[in-house]
């Protein structure tokens, strides 16, 4: 009974989850100190942190972080091969997921076939075609999220920024879709 | 973001804390963001090597950091086009530091894995920086809460890069231009006065 209780408090929404909720993924570190307050993130942490991941997400990450990664080379036939596999992708992301894209293509249509925009979520995912086609639906959805629908298929100026007053809200519904956008793999309706 | 590029080219945004000010409208500061990380989508050479993030910490706040936590929280980084392949943080040496170690905890997992901090006097995060290929000693040593004359002088450069980006919006409106009048051969896209009927559903523009 009392152990419930416990519980209860800590995930009221006024106190601050454990710190091993966010840095410790896998929970090895269940240390009841650092349940009672929130302390700060260390080198020590960034280690285990880092230590949870794949080799090859840390070689990834540390190649990002120094540029030692390797160049694409982006020849047409590569490119070419990419983007249609991009474009099969974004046909794959469930309908639900990819609603503020399939609303960018029903208001302006060239957008489908818009290489340069294609290219640019590409090449942001150095090249994945399927984390490329996440990219653009979540691209899209957060700027719906943000300027709402009537800038969706315009590009957003220094005015709108100024003068557009929408909301954004944490924990919105929009925000929890986009969330959900981003962490579920895009496979597939 | 800054007009130079760092020595992998790739772009630099830098983030003075002590500029940021989120007590009025978080929302605004949000798409202010959100503006400044997709707006260089000409930018073909920043698509290719992306993007490092300079967050400088110094100097006196503006908000509160719950405020900063709330928005790095909730602004979606993973869906900006230019993705951020690092972050350096730089704190003064002060027991401050300790305090602001809190907020990595607030960051998503991945940005938090490729942050870095720096720690001590302009100098020494000047080196630090540079081990990473990142030359921003023309803005290291502008201390945040000197006298208002060289603030004035920021303020100066934002405006500057301001007045660029409109000239960019402008080239961008006149090109959409022919396309927004209601009596254009050419329907790009749904003007104010048009109709929108779709697949069993009919949505009318405002």
């Amino acid at each position: 009974m009392m152990h419930s209780t416990n519980d209860t408090a800590n995930n009221s929404c006024f106190s601050i989850p454990a710190i091993h909720k966010f840095c410790d993924p896998w929970n090895r570190n269940t240390s009841d100190s650092q349940d009672s307050s929130l302390e700060a993130y260390t080198d020590a942490d960034l280690a285990a942190d880092l230590n949870a991941l794949t080799f090859a997400e840390r070689q990834a990450m540390e190649a990002d972080i120094h540029r030692v990664n390797d160049v694409i080379e982006e020849t047409p036939e590569f490119v070419d091969a990419q983007l249609a596999k991009m474009k099969e992708a974004l046909e794959k992301i469930y309908i639900r997921h990819r609603q503020a894209w399939d609303r960018a293509i029903f208001l302006r249509p060239s957008l489908a076939g818009d290489r340069g925009l294609h290219l640019m979520m590409l090449r942001a995912r150095r090249f994945q075609p399927n984390d490329a086609a996440v990219l653009m639906v979540a691209y899209f959805q957060a700027k719906r999220d943000l300027f709402g629908d009537d800038l969706l298929i315009h590009r957003i100026t220094w005015n709108d920024v100024r003068t557009t007053s929408l909301w954004f809200v944490v924990g919105s519904r929009h925000l929890d879709c986009l969330q959900d956008i981003l962490t579920t793999p895009p496979l597939y309706s | 973001m800054l007009g130079t590029y760092d020595r992998a080219g790739r772009g630099v945004n830098l983030i003075r804390m002590a500029k940021f000010d989120l007590s009025n409208d978080i929302h605004a500061v949000a798409r202010c963001v959100w503006y400044t990380l997709t707006a260089v989508d000409a930018d073909y050479k920043m698509h290719r090597n992306r993007m490092v993030s300079v967050v400088d910490y110094r100097g006196e706040w503006k908000s509160s950091p719950l405020q900063f936590v709330r928005l790095l929280t909730a602004f979606p980084f993973d869906a900006t086009p230019v993705p951020m392949v690092s972050l350096h943080t730089l704190y003064p040496t002060s027991l401050k530091y300790e305090i602001l170690q809190t907020i990595r905890h607030a960051l998503p997992n991945d940005t938090r894995l490729r942050n870095r901090f720096h720690r001590g006097s302009p100098l020494e995060l000047d080196y630090a920086l540079r081990s990473f290929g990142i030359d921003l000693s023309d803005h290291l040593f502008q201390e945040c809460d000197r006298g208002s004359s060289e603030n004035d002088e920021h303020d100066e450069s934002i405006e500057e890069d301001i007045r660029q980006r409109q000239q960019l919006d402008e080239g961008w409106r006149q090109s959409e231009a022919p396309y927004c009048k209601p009596n254009s051969p050419i329907a790009m896209f749904p003007i104010s006065q048009d109709i929108i009927m779709g697949r069993s559903k009919t949505v009318a523009t405002t």
